[in-house]
Formats: C-alpha cells, structure tokens, sequence
C-alpha cells in the first residue's frame, strides 16, 4: 500500500515536472549595448525552464568588464494554459575597463550533465555618454506592432491575409482594434482579431521580445495600382511588475494595465491586371480548383426534373467568383441553380466547396446531350488561365408510359431499394377463417361485447327496480322480520357475561322487536313493568344471578312470542 | 326470434367444428408446397379451390397475390392483397409486398402534401381492423355500464360509495367509446360505400361515355387501383382514378376488391 502510494506520488511529481524539460535554454541579455566608460549596465544570464540553475559563475565573464555588483539571483514559476515554466536569472552590474567592442564569447553551462550555450554578446564602449544608434535594438519601443504582407504584389481579383504581429518585451494583458470596415481598391472580407494566438520569442539587439500574431485582414483586390495599407491602430494594456502597490493590483483580484495606443507600419502594396485570354468560362475564379459534376438521374420520363451539381472544390477567391454560363439544348427547361457553400478563410484565402444545382426538365422524349459543363480560373501557382471541362452523361428521357430495361436507374433511391427486394413468402396456415364477403358487424362474435353491456343495462335497471320495492315496503319487511331479528339477538346476548351488558342487550332486544313492529310499549300489559324492572337493576346489576337474568331473557321471549301469536 | 338467435350462436361453432376444417387444413398445405417447388399452376388452382368454397381467410388471399406475383400478373396479385388488405389491415407482409408491386406500376400519380392531421386519420382508416374494433367497443361499453351499476349497488348496500372516481373513470370512458364508435363508424361507411377494383388488362382505354366510339379520355395499366362508381350492366362501369379522372371503362377489366 505504502510502496504504491510512494509510485503514485513519484509519477505526479514526474508529470508535473515534466513541463519543465520542455524549452530549455540560457541566453544573456544586456540593459544597454551601446554605453559610456564610466557606466554601469546589469548583465543577465537567463536560465528558462532548467532545474538546479547555478547561483553563480566560476568564470570571469570578460577581461574588460570589471564586476561592480552582485550577483544578484532571483526565480519566477508560471503556470499558463495548463503548463508549467520556470526561469532563474543570474544578473552582475558591469563597468567597461576600457573603449571599443567588447565581445563577450558564447558561454557553455553544464548542469546536470546537460550543456547549455549563450550566443555571443558584443557591447559598444565609448568615453562618454553618446546618442544611441537608431537602427539598433536600443531604438526599439518595449512593444511595437508589425505589419506582414504575404507578397508585395497581388493579382486583380485575387484574395490575400494580412497579418499583424505585436512585438513585446513587456507583460501584455489584452489588446483591442476597431474592424477594418473598408479600404481603397480592396474588399475587405473579414478582419480578425485572434483571441488566443501562438507566440515565439526572439531576441533583438540583446532585448527578448515575445511576438504573436493578434490580427489579420484578409483582402480581395478590386483595382489595379500602387495601394497604400495604412497604420492600424491597436489598444494594448499593458502589466508591469513594478506597479504592484497593493492587493488591488494582484492579477489574482483584478487588472488595472496601462492601456496605450499602438499603430502598426504602413506598407505599400502593388496590383497587377490579370492577363489577356481568358476565355468565355472565366468569370473571376482565382486560386487553384478541381471540378466535379454529377446528375441526378440519367434515364427519366418526359415533365419529370433531373438535377445536375457541380461541385468546384479548392482554395482561392472562392466567394467573389459566380458559375459561368452553360449551354443547355433547347429542349430542356431550365431554372435557376441553387447555390450552396461550403467553404471558410484559411490560410491565405477561402478554402473548401462550392456548388451549383440546376434543376433539368425535358419537355420532350429522347435522347439528351448536354454540353461539357466547362470552368476557367486563373491558377496562381502557374500564373496561367486553367479550364476545367468535365462531360455530363446522356439523358434518356421516356415517355410517361414507356418501360424500358433500364427504367430502374429512373427512380429514386428508395424505390431502387424497393426493387431489390423480393415479396415475402406464402402464409403457412390460416388462423382465422370467416365467410366469403364477411361483414364485421354481422359477426355473432363481435356482439359478445354488445350482449353483455345489454345483460348488464337489465341487470342495473332490475337491481334498481328492486331496491326501489324494498324502499317503498320497508316497513312490512321490518314488521315481517321483526320476531327474526329479536331472537337472533338474544341469541347472541347469552354469550354476555357481565350482568349489566347483558341487561342492558334484553332491553335492546326488546325495543328492536317493538320499533321493527311498530307497536307501542303499551301493546301488552307486562311490557312496561318488564322495562322498569330492567331499568332498576340497571343501577344494581349485581343483585342478579345469572339464573334470573335468564329467568328474564325468557319472560321477555314469552312475552314477544305471545305478541306474535295474537 | 328464436331461430335467429339460434343461428347467431350457433354459426361461429358451424364454421370450425365441421369435418372440413381438416381437409381444408390439408389442402392449404398441399398449395405451399406446390409454390415452394415452382408449381406455381398447381398451387394456384388449389388456392382458388379453397376461395370458392365460401370460407375466406386474409392468408388465403395473401397466398393467390404471391401467387399471381410469381407468374408475373401484377393486376391479380395487387387485387387479392388488397383483399388480403381489407381482412388484416395492418399486417406488415401485406404492405410490404403490396409496396414491392406498386412500384412497378406504369400509373403513378403523386398527390400533393396533404395535412398531416388528414393524412395520420386516412392512415388509421387504412389499418384500423374492424371487426376487433367493433369488439373492442362491445367490451368497453358493458365495463362503460357496469361501473355505475357497481357504485350504485355498493350505495345500496352500505349506504355509501365513492362518487368521484366512479364519475370520473365514466366520463373518460364515455370520451374514449365516442371518439372510437366515430372512427369506426366512419371506417365502416366509408368501407360499405366505396367499391374499389384493379385493372387486370395490360391496358385499358377510359372513355367518356359507356361506349367504345365516344371520345378516349386516358389509359391506365394493370395494376392500378380506381374506384367504381355506377354500373352499367356487366359491361360497362363508371370509374374514377385518383378523384379527378372520371370516365367510363369496360367491366371486364376490372378486378372488385370488396365483393
């Protein structure tokens, strides 16, 4: 359990670590390259992504630099989409021994068995402060945009991306731009402004700088001439480190960058004219291009539709371009195609599929030929007009009666389907038989349904009509039952055991018989002396033995029995 | 009175108890054979043998279709699966043979999109079974009666009963025997009044009169299913294909689906 926990442990240490093989190097960086005798600049080793980096060097670093101060070491771990990166700095303020170029040599580090080399560094020493080189790194801003263009001259017509990349040696939180919304002698088709983009890093004149591509304009040309693509502007937000004053500023609780605007360079751009002889089937394609056309269905009867689609697939100007016109026989009636695309920006220009559905309808039976569908672009990567020329099949056209043997091919997928098919095999036995013109309602068998409900309706409407009598002759029905369901009741009394329960069933007994009757207690003599005896030994059930409760039970049954009787 | 009664009971026990079942059963048997080994004649002739005797069953019908099928007169085949059709309305072997034939028909008509509501109700008419809907109605009716005949009874006895479940179960009952006896009320009138056939000739002229010198309207092919209306006799009979062509045709053409 241990032993697996210590693996468990060792593999997420090596995976976590993992990240931090990954592009490792050492570079050394200058504050300035270009300075006086007596000034100090700060050299710095940069060891990205490398473990157990040296906090010092055990070699002099030049014969004309002379160690003013340090050195001075500090680390900085990062954890960016997901991946780890590290770096450690040696830095040491230098003073120069002497005038003129100092080359500091590549210097090679072995850590860990693993070499690491610094390219060389030359330094410019003068006796005094002197103004800086414009062309040197030095004149660079800390962040900067520039524009690419894919080539300095285009074609009139074709579709290209601009690219624009930011230069930055500062920490860059967010940028924005305005749309592209139009420019001379160009369509704009789109301008972008990449969310997440790829970055590099290059060192310029001693300066790292990230670059990454933020945006991209992707223009069709509509004139030909000299065209200038102006300065864009881009909102940049910048983060620096030195900044930092309070909580407030933490990355982790919000932002509060230094937004500055940046243009990128202007550049010029030249438009040619497409070349002469471009045939009948151009109608604009620029790019590279394939063409495939296919029909619907080749054998068809006369008023029926045949669809005809051709697909032009590749890469290009592909949504500045129409299909150009084709001849079809005078027989044919013709619509309008249905155009479908499928195609996006990538790259250069639209990649993907175009496709033109024209619907076809003979009007006459026959034989069909229709014209080879052609197509002309002009290819850039030959700088020549290209034409396409595919043949379409023949068109058996039937009249609407006609059964030939290839009719199948005439009809749809689902019926071609159908046809392969074979009918389903005999029924092996017949399970239920009935008369020659049979007649539903005319089944005995399916009025077993009906017959109950009727069975039931009599039985509802008799059921009621007897409870309606028994209603109306409750009384005589009562006074019938009356003597049955006294002695029912007293029958059950004699299981009383206690005096008072029993006294009390042999009255009730009593007045069931008298109510079921409907005679008064003055009906016989003996009745009301009865109940009063009942009533007294009700307060004194003990009194009586069991004998004389019974001795009771049976005068009232003698007295109800004579009752009957008259 | 009595008498009727008496066959009404009686006649369903007729129809099975007799001696003939068996050899009706023997029969059958014999004309799958003679279709499995090709005899296509034979099995044929059997097949017919057991359709004149006067006791049908929709297998019987569906049998000579496959029959007829395989000696390729798709005229007869689609007429006794229609017949097949009227007995057994939603048995999938029917439709999909009947499909398998209707495709190769000459005459094709393609309606307009009807409402989907229409067209789900024309549906149901075609795959409702009759008669077990009938039955069905029967038995839903008497538990229709026999509720509140129960509550009635349990208020009699006890002197109290439940009133609302009884109420409801009643109502939803009444709803759903209403709606039922509709459809198939309708189904039946519309079955009873519509005679349909097939066209067993190769081709068959339709004329506007009851009268091969009158003017020819249009053709149809075996297999095409109209709708009679009028008769004439045995030889002429007033026909409509697809509601809107309406002409006059020869009788012997025909094939009656309902007999």
């Amino acid at each position: 359990m241990v032993k697996s926990r210590y693996l468990l442990r060792t593999a997420f240490l090596f995976l976590l670590l993992t990240p931090l093989l990954w592009s490792q190097r050492v570079t050394l960086t200058a504050t300035k390259t270009r300075f006086s005798l007596n000034e100090a600049i700060r050299l710095t080793f940069n060891f990205e992504n490398i473990q157990n980096a040296p906090r010092t060097i055990d070699f002099d670093l030049h014969p004309d630099l002379q160690v003013s101060g340090g050195p001075y070491s500090s680390t900085n771990m990062s954890w960016v989409n997901g991946k780890i990166s590290s770096s450690s700095t040696l830095s040491f303020d230098v003073i120069a021994r002497k005038t003129g170029r100092i080359r500091i040599p590549a210097f090679e580090f072995d850590i860990k068995g693993e070499k690491f080399q610094t390219e060389a560094l030359v330094l410019n020493v003068s006796k005094s402060a002197v103004p800086e080189d414009p062309d040197s790194a030095e004149t660079l801003p800390s962040t900067f945009i520039k524009l690419l263009l894919p080539k300095d001259s285009m074609y009139q017509g074709e579709t290209f991306t601009l690219h624009y990349h930011l230069y930055t040696s500062e920490r860059v939180v967010n940028y924005t731009a305005s749309p592209q919304q139009n420019l001379e002698g160009f369509i704009v088709d789109h301008f972008k402004l990449h969310d997440a983009p790829a970055s590099s890093k290059q060192i310029l004149g001693g300066k790292e700088y990230i670059i990454a591509e933020i945006a991209s304009l992707t223009l069709t040309a509509t004139k030909t001439g000299e065209f200038v693509i102006p300065a864009k502007a881009f909102r940049i937000t910048l983060k620096r480190q030195d900044r930092y004053t309070s909580i407030f500023d933490d990355p982790f609780f919000g932002s509060s960058g230094n937004d500055i605007n940046i243009y990128s360079n202007p550049d010029t751009i030249t438009v040619f004219p497409l070349p002469a002889g471009a045939g009948p089937h151009f109608t604009g394609a620029i790019g590279d291009f394939a063409m495939h056309v296919s029909l619907d269905s080749s054998v068809i009867r006369e008023n029926q539709a045949t669809t005809l689609r051709i697909d032009i697939i590749g890469h290009g100007n592909m949504s500045h371009f129409s299909f150009p016109e084709q001849l079809f026989p005078g027989n044919i009636e013709i619509f309008e195609p249905k155009v479908k695309n499928s195609f996006q920006l990538q790259g250069q220009d639209y990649r993907g599929q175009r496709s033109w559905e024209y619907v076809l309808i003979p009007s006459r039976p026959g034989m069909i030929k229709v014209n080879d569908i052609q197509f002309t672009y002009f290819s850039l990567a030959d700088k020549i007009y290209r034409t396409l020329v595919m043949p379409v099949k023949d068109i058996r056209v039937l009249t609407r009666n006609e059964l030939e043997g290839d009719y199948a091919s005439a009809l749809s997928p689902e019926e071609v389907r159908l046809l392969a098919k074979d009918i389903r095999f005999l029924q092996l036995d017949e399970k239920k038989c009935v008369p020659a013109g049979y007649d539903p309602l005319r089944d005995p068998r399916n009025r077993n349904g009906y017959i109950f409900a009727l069975f039931i309706l009599l039985g509802f409407v008799l059921m009621e009509h007897m409870f309606s009598l028994r209603e109306r002759n409750m009384q005589r029905i009562r006074s019938k039952n009356a003597l049955k369901n006294a002695m029912q009741h007293f029958r059950r009394i004699a299981e009383e055991d206690r005096a008072e329960y029993y006294l009390d069933a042999i009255e009730k007994g009593l007045l069931i018989y008298l109510n079921d009757k409907q005679i008064e207690k003055s009906a016989h003599p003996a009745i009301p002396d009865l109940v009063k005896t009942i009533e007294t030994y009700k307060y004194a059930p003990g009194l009586l033995s069991r004998n004389q409760l019974d001795l009771l039970k049976d005068k009232v049954i003698a007295i109800i029995e004579e009752i009957e009787e008259v | 009175m009595i008498r009727r009664i008496l066959i009404i009971a009686v006649l369903p026990f007729l129809i099975f108890a007799d001696g003939n079942k068996q050899e009706r059963d023997a029969l059958f048997k014999q004309a799958v054979s003679a279709y499995a080994a090709e005899d296509y004649e034979s099995a044929l002739n059997t097949f017919l043998s057991l359709e004149n005797s006067g006791i049908v069953s929709w297998e019987l019908f569906y049998n000579i279709a496959n029959v007829y099928y395989r000696r390729g007169e798709p005229g007869p085949a689609i007429r006794y699966w229609e017949k097949a059709a009227l007995l057994a309305p939603a048995n999938p072997d029917i439709a999909h043979n009947l499909n398998i034939a209707r495709e190769q028909l000459n005459d094709k008509v393609v309606l307009p999109e009807m409402f989907r509501l229409f067209r789900w109700y024309q549906e149901l008419q075609k795959r409702i079974p009759l008669d077990r809907m009938i039955r069905l109605i029967g038995y839903l009716l008497a538990i229709l009666l026999l509720i509140p005949a129960l509550y009635r009874l349990r208020r009699h006895l006890r002197g109290k009963a439940k009133r609302t479940p009884a109420f409801v179960i009643t109502l939803c009952l009444a709803i759903l025997i209403l709606l039922l006896s509709v459809i198939t009320l309708d189904t039946l009138y519309e079955r009873r009044n519509s005679r349909h056939a097939i066209i067993l000739a190769e081709r068959a002229e339709i004329y506007s009169e009851p009268d091969a010198n009158s003017v020819l309207l249009f053709s149809l092919h075996e297999g095409s299913k109209v709708r009679i209306g009028r008769e004439i006799g045995e030889e002429w009979s007033r026909i409509s294909y697809f509601d809107d062509k309406i002409g006059w045709i020869k009788s012997e053409y025909l094939g009656k689906i309902e007999e």
